[in-house]
Order: structure tokens, then C-alpha cells, then sequence
């Protein structure tokens, strides 16, 4: 029982700021909405009820929130060890074209071997993309944040090339690859929605990896590299395989995501197709606290909010968009948990107060409110 | 007169009370030498003094007024200038920039730079400085920067220039130069006061010492003149009654690890110079040193982490080499000398830092999958045997005491029943007892037939648990002798820079 | 042609000189200029956001840089203040900033991605200076704000690095200790720098809507903001440095508009000053380095 209630209280102390965070973040973007001339309340209560008043909405929910889980894992891999891979967008592009590619141009195959090409060709370009990074860190000290946004731009250039020029479709206007074959679609799990059976494979993967990071030798070694650079390396670790590895498996994520909205979703890789799923991921992953299977959860959540701000939206003049200024706020708010404790004390709490006094202010509080 | 008085100055750190009600005094035109070991506050106090620690109870004078200094700037405007250990110059800028940075020559609001240059310029030569005003000081010899800091406090018409261990990074041809420079600053009337831990330094430049040890202040009306050199290392390694539990070494197998010719170089001086050691198995070599003489490099190079000019490290004969994976894999454990820093994680349990190092060997590893089980096992084995007080092995070890952290260290490095242990400031930061129980588990390890390097700043330690010392000063080791023919005074002697004829020479000045 | 490539390389280059600029001040403070993109939106947004309402593009251009500096508040509260590490920060600024502007392009004028058209700044054309020779020709399809940058980087160069507020500044980026020990207030002088970097990153954004445009629409920044981090980082973070690296991408933008019909793909040729300066970067990656006290506090 006392186990109990002390796995209780770490998995609250877990939880806790990105809770806070959310809620903040709803707050912040309920000011917003009220601002905009719209009740709040009525607008996140018609945002949660209609995002699960049916079956299709549900699936709905669920089908926005798979490139999300893609991305969110994949910034999340990279962060465990410390890195900061700002380069998802470009990565998930490069993975998208390599999928619309093979989709479209292997011909011949049957579905079990050309859809898994496909799929694995779309993770082998983000993967490309995500390790020739980590090179470019490890055997030049680039520093990635300068490359990774650079490679972006390279990257969002050239397959806006690729799909204007030489692999543009016939007679189309706006710039398209060809529709990929039949045997490299992924299969939908409802009829009439965008929900396919790559969300079994981002959960899949998301389980995995939170396997890989909390069992297996390499998750630990990123972990301790993310947590005591310098223990790690008096330990002999050796960072830079690591730092490899973990940006190469973020940009696979990352690919993967294109892999699955192309093959499941658009069927061809249309010029600037991406909703932002790779800065998403970002605020996923923040949300998440850089877990794989929280990421999922935390996708899942931000799914809700789009999902159902595109229902009300269809209904009512709410405009959808404020849901990426909730999401933005979420990580606004995560990023800085002593800006949290500030805001929730309603002081500039710089040093931690001795526990009692902490009690005290918790009673405080309370009281005031 | 006194230009500052300082009384009853306190300042406490988590944990530690650094300061402790420490009365100070500086004279007009006299160089003081704040004399004590590492830690010993000397540094804590002038900070205080420079408004850049706070402190809990005191007060300042200033010329026989009390005056508030809550920030550098307040010091700076009253005359008073500190020069840092660690330099506190932009190496991107001119000397002239570093100069006059904070307190600038306009023209409106633009730096006026012809003034710039010329007052610089002048500076340096009415001091005699021979530096290039234009040059960037990252292109500067450390003596060099250390005149452009001195020349900051004189551009700002300090009156009392603190320097906290100025020599330290000296050749001895720039610490003479240096102390040319204090005595004709001492003439045009400066006040100077010196931290330092070097007898003959202050004995060769000091007017006054005063003695602050473990943060008490000992005595501050020393004449370094009358003093002896025993004298002052007495007051500031204070008399060491009880050594605790000795035991030597029972029996001394052969040489299993040996290091030869290891050179160091860091910008342009030896760090390292040519050192050999020898350590037999059954017996632990102590190093002994006052901090910052190479003990550090000293411990990257043995450890692989670092990789020095030149180095040949045999363990049974066999040479080894590589990253500090294949130093472990060998035989060779480490206990770092920064336990937070570079021995544990302290946001993971106690378990996860006990495999830390050793993740790989099929022990703890299956098909690159963590056996978890064992692990925890284990942990739970470990725990119980090192005495790490924790509740179970899941507890972070951010959460546990230094002594605590440093027996998971502990734990993991003897556990694995290496041939050779190399450790670093095992007791730093722990507690009495736990630091017996640690010095007993070392002694443990020698006594099944492994060879050990301690290495630390702590006196009594060294003392304490080696077979053989050696001391450390300046790069080298300078002397080697069995446990128990050098007393601490004359090992401190050594450490400090001085020689055991010295020694001779101060106790016949006393007896005579 | 070359005359034309000219006017366009010059007109396409003022926003990264602008904002490039600003992130010099930002970097030398010692913070990653990585929210230029944010800043440069909020600025293109809110700029014309301000012209909408009053009627006059300089009103406008008030709001926009007024909404960069807010911007670069929130940078500086996140990272001066509660030390977040400036690559999320400046990560927030942007997140912010994207998914800002869209909502309020809807609230106000109710459409997805695009505002109406409103009272921009006006080009030379038609003015003597159209008269002037050769230089007329370039000199007609810029605008006042041309001018403006040109005194802009004059002045930013300057009060960087002949002011003592720039010595100063200089020195809280290369290293707040030391800084902190002469006596300067480093927390002050990396909000100013955020400040800077803020004003000159809106004004940039002011330009691509009110100074092309005369509008804002979705996506209008196209990634500039993080060039202009990548030019500082070419230019040695420097106005002047900026100037050149603005020119050099702005160059093949130039050309991208110009040569419309050519057999050489449009995306293609743009790639070309990116894998070029991201090669130099790679090369240059250990020698040219920021200053030394980046993301570093007084009291680390």
C-alpha cells in the first residue's frame, strides 16, 4: 500500500508539469478564444464532445494523430540523447518522396513485397538525412541546429524539383508525382476517413522504442549521454556512434511519417503537402516529456484538439486554427517548468523553498483561491 | 591605517559553512598573503569583499566607513579590483577592449578610441608592462594575461587589488616578473592582497599573512619575516593528531602497471612532465598535491580520456590503449575524481549508475538487452554490501548524501575485482564515518593482491591509506618515499614547492 | 538583364540584411538567433495587421516591429530569464508565431491564408529619382525602406562596434562572468540585444508584406528568418557581413524570378547557395566560432 502510494506520487511528480502545461496552455488559448469573440468553455466542450460523437469523428481524432505520433517519437529519440533534431520537416519530406517514388515507379510487385519497400524506403531517406547529420556534428563539430535547418531548406527545395520536374505527373498543373500503385497503398481501417493501419505501426514502433529505451543497452547509453554528457564519456561510452545512431533512427521516424501519408493518405507526393508534422512533433514530444509512449498519448491529445476544432469548424465559424496556437503554448509552457512554478506560486520563485514553507504556500494559495 | 576591515564575516553554502565568522584587516601599502589550503574560504572572503558572494552576517569598512558592497560594481567604484583565478578576459577582444571594457573612454556615445589606445599605452608604460595594446588577448602568453588583468584594476584606479593564487599558471621567470610588478605597486602606495597556498611565495613577497583554515581564521598578524616555513605550514595544514585507522601493506607482489614518460603539453607548457610511476599489486601509491599541479591530466591520460604527447602505460607488461572503454575493459578501474560531474548520473537510480561503465560486459548485457534482473539483483547485493543508505536500489542517486553516491561509485568500481584501481578524491564531500568505510573498502582491495593509485588533495588521506607517496608539484612528481618517513610537515613542505633542506634550514632558525 | 537582376538581388535582399542583422545582435548577446523566423512573421502579420486599420503603412511598420520585439520578449523570458535552452526557445518564438498569424487572418479577415490588400509602401517609380541614369533603372523598384536599411546597417555596425553599448554587449556574449565582473548587468544587455534582434527581425517582415506585397499572406517568410541564421553565421555576425550574405542568396532568388522560362528548374538553382554555405559552414564548423559565452548565464 505505501508502494503504492509512492508510485503514485512519482508518477504525479512525472506528470505534473506537463499536466500544468496543458492546462496552461488551454487557459492561454481560452483567453484567445474569448478574445475572438467565442465563449471558451463552450468551444473546448464542443471541441471534446464532437470529437467523439461518432465513430467517423473518432476515427478522425485518431487519423490526425498518426503523423503526430511519428514525429513526436522521433524528436523524442533524438532529445533522450541530448540533441536537438530540428530537421524532422525536412527528413519527413525526403521520406515522403522516397515512398511516392517507389510507390510509383516499382511496378510489378506484389502488395507484400512492394508496400514494405515502400514503407522501408520512406524510413531509409529520413534515416539518410537524420545520420548524415549526426556526421556532419561528429566529424565537424556542426553544430545541428545550424545544419539541421539548413537541410530543410535543401530538402524542401529538391523535392519541390523532383515533384515540378522531372517526376511531375501528366497534365497536372500544380506539382504531383504520380499515383503509387495499388500494391503500395496502406490498407484504411474505416471506410471514408484518413484512419490507415500505419497508426498500428507508429504504436508499434512507440512500444518498441520505449523497450529500446528503458531495456536495451543503446537506450541506456543515450539516456546517460542525454542526462551527464561528460559521465558518459568518463564511462567510455562512445558518444558519437550513439549520436549516430539516435539521429539516424529519429530521421527514420521522421520518414516514416511521410512514408504513411503518402501511401495511406494522398497517394502521391503533392508540393507542400505537410501540415507542419515535423515542428508538431516538437511540441509532442515536449508535451510528452520526451517518452516514445507518452509521445503517443500526448499525439493522441493533440488529435483531439484538431481533430475536433475541424468538426466545429465545418459547423460553426470557429476557426481551427487556434488549435495550433494551444499547441505552440504547450510547449511554450513545458519548455520552462520554473516558469510554471512562477505563474502557479504567483511569485518569482528562484531558489526551492524548505518543504514546509512550500506547504505553507500550498495552504496559502489555496486559500486565496 | 586600515583601508577595509571586515568583521565577523559568515557565509554558508549548502551543506558547508565556508566563511565562519572571519575578522579581516588591510593595511595601506602592504601586501597581505591570505594563506590556506584549497577550501580553506580564502576565496569565499575576498568574493564577499568583491560583491560577488553575498554574505550571511558582517560588515564591511572601507577607510573606517561602513559601505555595502552588494554587487562588483559597488566594489570597483570604491577602489577595490580583484583579479580571478580563472581569467576574466574576452580572448576575442584587444588588450586594450579587455582594458578599458565597463569603464570606457567616450566621445559621445561612441568609444573614443584614440584616447583608448593612448591611455592604455601609457598605462603599460608607466608600469613597464611590454604589451602590444592591439594584440588579442587570446594570442597572449598566460603571464601576459595576467598583466592585462592587473592593468584593468589599474585603469580603474583600484586602490586594493585582490589576486586569488596568481601564480598558479606562472613560470617561475613570470613570478618574478609578477612580483617586480606587486612591489612597485606596493610603492605608488596599492594595496595588495594575494590568495595563495605557496609558503615560499608568501615568505618571499608578503609583508603580513594571515591563516584561515577550514574557514576559521587562524591568525592575521604573521610576519613572514620571523615565521618559519614549518611555522606557517603548520597553521595552514593544521596539526593532524589522529590519522585514524593504518594499516600497510602485508605483502607487496610486482609491478603490474606502469606508466613511462608521460608527456603533457596545453598551450605551449608542460602540464605533464616526463612522469614515470610504478605500482606493485598489494599496495596503494598516494599522490600527493596541492590541487591544479596535473593531478587532473594526470588522471585523464592513466584513465584514456585523454591522450597526452607522449605516454607508454603497461598493465602486466601489456601495453594499453585506446578510449577509456578499453582502459575498463583491462582491468583498470576509475573512481573519478568529480563524482557529480563525471561518475554518476544523478537523475537515474542507483542501480543504472552501478552498471554504468560496464553496460556492456555479458554480465549485465544480453543480445544488447539490459538483464534487468540480474541488475536489480545485484543492485539490491551491492547496495547492502557497500552500505548505501537508500531505500531501495530505485531511488535517483541525486537524492542520496556524497557519502552515499560516492559508495555507489565505490561499488561499482571494486565490485568488478579490478587488477588495477586508479581513484580520486574517494572521501571528498562524505562524512567521517563513510569515509572510513571507504578507506577500508580500498585497503579491502589492496589486500586481495590489486594495485591502487589514490590520488588527493587531502593530506591526512594519503597519508592515511598509502603504502608509498609521491608528491606532485608542478607537473612532476618531486619526490617518492615510503609511508611513514615523511611527516605531514615536511610532505607539505614538498607539496608547496619547497625542498626539505628548507625545512632543516627553518628548524635550526628556530632552535637557534 | 543585369540591370534587372541587380534591382531584383538588392530588393530580394533587404529582408535577409534586416533580420540578419538583428540575429548579429541577438548571437553577439550570446542567445541563438534561431526566432528570426517567428519574429519576421509576426512582423509581416501584424504589419500589415496595423495598415489594415490606420490606413498608413508607417503605422504599420510600427506594429510590426512592436510585434517582433514581443516575440523577442518571450525569447528573452524563456531563456534569459528562466534559462531554456535557446534552441527551444527559439523554437517556441517560431511555433508561436506560425500558428498566430493564421488565426488571426481568419479572425480578422475571415479567410484562410491570405489578407486582404492594403495602403503598402509605394515604389520610386515615377519619381526623379526613376531619372537618375543606370542607377534609376534599380533604383524604381525599390522603396523607401531601401534607403532605411542602408542607414540601418550603417548604424547597427556602428553602434555594435564603436559604441560602448556594443563593447558592452560584445562582452556579455564572449563571456557573463567576466562581464558580470566589471560591473555590467548582462541580463540587461540580452534583453536589449533580443530587442534589437526583435525590431530588426519585424521590420524585415514588414518589408516582404507591406514593402512587396502590400499584403500578408501564409508562408510569406518562405524559411528567411533561418537563413538569416545561417548568413550570420557566413557573415561572422556582422551588419556588414549580413550585407554580403543577404546579396548572395537574394542573388539566386533573384534569379529565380527572373529567369522564369529557362531550362534549368526554379527549386533547382535556389539549392544551390544552400548546399554551398552549408558546405562552408561544415568546413568552417571548429574555425569560425560564435561567441564564446553563447547560451551561457552570468551566474552559470
Amino acid at each position: 500500500m505505501a508502494n503504492l502510494k509512492k508510485n503514485g506520487k512519482a508518477i504525479w511528480l512525472a506528470v505534473k508539469t506537463p499536466i500544468l502545461a496543458f492546462v496552461l496552455a488551454l487557459i492561454a488559448g481560452g483567453i484567445l478564444i474569448a478574445i475572438s469573440g467565442y465563449n471558451p468553455f463552450w468551444v473546448y466542450y464542443q471541441v471534446f464532445a464532437l470529437a467523439f460523437s461518432s465513430a467517423k469523428n473518432i476515427a478522425s481524432v485518431f487519423a490526425q494523430a498518426t503523423p503526430l505520433m511519428f514525429t513526436g517519437v522521433a524528436y523524442a529519440i533524438a532529445a533522450k540523447c541530448g540533441l536537438v533534431n530540428l530537421g524532422l520537416e525536412g527528413q519527413m519530406l525526403s521520406g515522403a518522396m522516397m515512398s511516392a517514388l517507389l510507390g510509383a515507379y516499382l511496378k510489378g510487385l506484389p502488395m507484400i513485397l512492394h508496400l514494405p519497400i515502400c514503407v522501408l524506403g520512406g524510413a531509409l531517406a529520413g534515416a539518410a538525412i537524420g545520420g548524415l547529420t549526426a556526421w556532419l556534428k561528429n566529424r565537424f563539430g556542426a553544430r545541428e541546429i545550424i545544419t539541421t535547418v539548413m537541410l530543410n531548406e535543401i530538402i524542401a527545395l529538391f523535392v519541390s524539383y523532383l515533384c515540378n520536374d522531372p517526376f511531375r505527373a501528366e497534365g497536372s498543373i500544380w506539382g504531383m508525382t504520380e499515383t503509387i500503385q495499388d500494391s503500395a497503398v496502406i490498407g484504411k481501417l474505416m471506410k471514408n476517413t484518413q484512419l490507415t493501419y500505419a497508426i498500428f505501426l507508429a504504436i508499434a514502433l512507440a512500444i518498441l522504442l520505449e523497450i529500446v529505451m528503458k531495456r536495451s543497452v543503446v537506450g541506456y547509453k543515450m539516456q546517460v549521454i542525454g542526462k551527464n554528457l561528460r559521465a558518459a564519456q568518463t564511462a567510455g561510452i562512445r558518444v558519437n556512434r550513439i549520436f549516430l545512431f539516435s539521429f539516424a533512427l529519429s530521421g527514420a521516424l521522421a520518414g516514416l511519417c511521410g512514408a504513411s501519408m503518402i501511401l495511406g493518405v494522398n497517394f502521391k507526393f503533392i508540393d507542400g503537402f505537410s501540415d507542419n508534422y515535423g515542428w508538431s512533433g516538437i511540441s509532442v514530444a515536449a508535451l510528452a516529456a520526451y517518452d516514445p509512449l507518452f509521445s503517443v498519448v500526448s499525439a493522441i491529445l493533440f488529435g483531439i484538439l484538431k481533430a475536433g476544432a475541424m468538426i466545429l469548424n465545418r459547423t460553426s465559424n470557429v476557426p481551427k486554427e487556434f488549435v495550433s496556437v494551444i499547441q505552440a503554448f504547450v510547449v511554450v509552457f513545458v519548455a520552462a517548468p520554473n516558469m510554471i512554478k512562477a505563474i502557479c506560486s504567483f511569485q518569482w520563485l528562484k531558489k526551492r523553498l524548505p518543504a514546509g514553507k512550500k506547504q505553507e504556500n500550498r495552504k496559502h494559495k489555496e486559500a486565496g483561491t | 591605517m586600515n583601508v577595509i576591515e571586515m568583521k565577523n564575516i559568515s557565509k554558508s553554502f549548502p551543506g558547508t559553512k565556508a566563511v565562519d565568522a572571519v575578522d579581516f584587516r588591510l593595511e595601506q601599502g602592504e601586501i597581505l598573503s591570505l594563506l590556506g589550503e584549497n577550501g580553506a574560504g580564502k576565496t569565499t572572503l575576498m568574493k564577499i569583499l568583491y560583491g560577488m558572494h553575498s554574505m550571511d552576517t558582517g560588515e564591511i569598512f572601507f577607510k573606517g566607513r561602513p559601505v555595502e558592497i552588494k554587487k562588483p560594481l559597488d566594489a570597483i567604484n570604491l577602489g577595490i579590483c580583484m583579479v580571478h583565478q580563472h581569467f576574466m578576459l574576452v580572448s576575442a577582444f584587444t588588450v586594450a577592449d579587455n582594458i578599458i571594457a565597463g569603464d570606457e573612454p567616450c566621445k559621445g556615445i561612441f568609444v573614443d578610441k584614440k584616447k583608448e589606445y593612448q591611455v592604455v599605452k601609457d598605462l603599460i608604460e608607466e608600469f613597464h608592462f611590454n604589451i602590444d595594446p592591439h594584440a588579442k588577448v587570446g594570442k597572449l602568453s598566460v603571464g601576459e594575461q595576467q598583466r592585462v588583468e592587473i592593468l584593468k584594476t589599474l585603469y580603474r584606479k583600484a586602490e586594493v587589488i585582490i589576486l586569488d593564487e596568481p601564480t598558479a599558471v606562472l613560470t617561475p621567470k613570470e613570478v618574478d616578473d609578477l612580483f617586480v610588478v606587486l612591489k612597485n605597486l606596493r610603492a605608488s602606495g596599492k594595496s595588495i592582497v594575494i590568495i595563495t597556498h605557496k609558503l615560499k611565495e608568501t615568505k618571499a613577497i608578503a609583508d603580513r599573512v594571515m591563516v584561515l583554515r577550514d574557514g576559521k581564521l587562524i591568525r592575521d598578524d604573521v610576519d613572514p619575516a620571523q615565521a618559519s616555513f614549518t611555522d606557517l605550514s603548520d597553521m595552514m595544514v593544521g596539526r593532524h593528531v589522529d590519522l585514524g585507522v593504518v594499516e600497510r601493506a602485508k605483502s607487496r607482489g610486482d609491478v603490474i602497471f606502469s606508466v613511462e614518460n608521460l608527456t603533457l603539453r596545453e598551450k605551449g607548457h608542460d602540464v605533464l612532465d616526463a612522469i614515470n610511476l610504478k605500482l606493485h599489486s598489494g599496495e596503494i601509491l598516494g599522490i600527493a598535491g596541492i590541487e591544479g599541479n596535473g593531478q587532473t591530466q594526470l588522471l585523464e591520460c592513466i584513465t584514456g580520456l585523454r591522450q597526452p604527447q607522449s605516454m607508454d602505460l603497461r598493465l602486466r607488461g601489456e601495453p594499453v590503449k585506446g578510449g577509456p572503454s578499453a582502459f575498463l575493459r583491462k582491468g583498470l578501474a576509475h573512481i573519478p575524481e568529480d563524482r557529480n560531474a563525471m561518475g554518476l548520473v544523478a537523475s537515474m537510480s542507483i542501480s543504472d549508475n552501478l552498471i554504468l561503465g560496464y553496460q556492456d560486459t555479458p554480465e549485465y548485457a544480453n543480445h544488447g538487452f539490459l538483464r534487468r534482473k540480474t541488475i536489480l539483483e545485484q543492485a539490491d547485493t551491492l547496495r547492502q554490501e557497500f552500505q548505501v543508505k537508500a531505500p531501495d536500489s530505485q531511488t535517483k542517486v541525486g537524492a542520496l548524501s556524497g557519502g552515499n553516491a560516492q559508495k555507489v561509485i565505490i561499488a561499482r568500481a571494486l565490485s568488478k575485482k579490478p587488477d588495477v584501481l586508479i581513484v580520486a578524491q574517494p572521501t571528498r564531500g562524505v562524512d567521517v564515518g563513510a569515509s572510513e568505510y571507504i578507506r577500508g573498502r580500498i585497503r579491502q582491495l589492496r589486500d586481495g593482491g590489486a594495485a591502487i593509485l589514490l590520488v588527493s588533495a587531502d593530506l591526512d588521506e594519503v597519508m592515511q591509506l598509502s603504502d608509498r607517496i609521491a608528491v606532485m608539484y608542478e607537473g612532476k612528481l618531486v619526490y617518492e618515499v615510503e609511508a611513514d618517513v615523511l611527516s605531514d610537515v615536511e610532505l607539505g613542505m614538498l607539496m608547496t614547492g619547497g625542498s626539505l633542506a628548507d625545512l632543516k634550514k627553518g628548524k635550526e632558525e628556530g632552535n637557534g | 538583364m543585369i540591370i534587372l537582376i541587380i534591382a531584383a538581388t538588392l530588393r530580394m535582399a533587404i529582408p535577409y540584411i534586416l533580420a540578419s542583422t538583428g540575429g548579429a545582435y541577438s548571437v553577439r548577446a550570446g542567445i541563438t538567433d534561431l526566432g528570426c523566423e517567428g519574429m519576421m512573421i509576426g512582423g509581416a502579420f501584424f504589419g500589415v495587421l496595423g495598415a489594415y486599420f490606420s490606413g498608413s503603412p508607417w503605422i504599420g511598420l510600427l506594429c510590426g516591429v512592436v510585434a517582433g520585439m514581443v516575440f523577442a520578449v518571450l525569447n528573452g523570458i524563456l531563456h534569459v530569464t528562466f534559462k531554456v535552452n535557446p534552441a527551444i526557445s527559439g523554437v517556441c518564438v517560431n511555433l508561436l508565431s506560425t500558428a498566430l498569424a493564421p488565426l488571426l487572418v481568419k479572425l480578422v479577415w475571415d479567410n484562410e491564408s491570405m489578407s486582404p490588400l492594403v495602403n503598402g509602401f509605394t515604389s520610386f517609380a515615377g519619381t526623379w529619382l526613376e531619372k537618375i541614369p543606370v542607377l534609376g533603372e534599380i533604383l524604381k523598384t525599390q522603396n523607401i525602406l531601401f534607403f532605411l536599411t542602408l542607414v540601418i546597417v550603417l548604424v547597427a555596425w556602428a553602434f555594435l562596434f564603436k559604441t560602448k553599448f556594443g563593447l558592452r554587449l560584445r562582452m556579455v556574449g564572449e563571456d557573463p562572468v567576466a562581464a558580470s565582473t566589471v560591473g555590467l548587468n548582462t541580463i540587461r544587455y540580452k534583453y536589449t540585444g533580443q530587442l534589437v534582434c526583435g525590431a530588426l527581425s519585424g521590420l524585415a517582415g514588414v518589408y516582404l508584406s507591406l514593402g512587396q506585397l502590400s499584403m500578408y499572406t501564409e508562408g510569406m517568410t518562405a524559411g528567411r528568418g533561418y537563413i538569416c541564421m545561417v548568413i550570420n553565421v557566413i557573415g561572422g555576425y556582422n551588419p556588414l557581413g549580413a550585407v554580403w550574405g543577404g546579396c548572395f542568396f537574394a542573388f539566386f532568388e533573384a534569379l529565380r524570378t527572373v529567369i522564369q522560362n529557362a531550362s534549368i528548374n526554379a527549386n533547382f538553382l535556389m539549392m544551390i547557395p544552400y548546399v554551398m554555405t552549408l558546405i562552408a559552414i561544415v568546413i568552417s564548423a571548429r574555425r569560425v566560432l560564435p561567441p564564446a559565452g553563447m547560451g551561457k548565464h552570468h551566474d552559470d
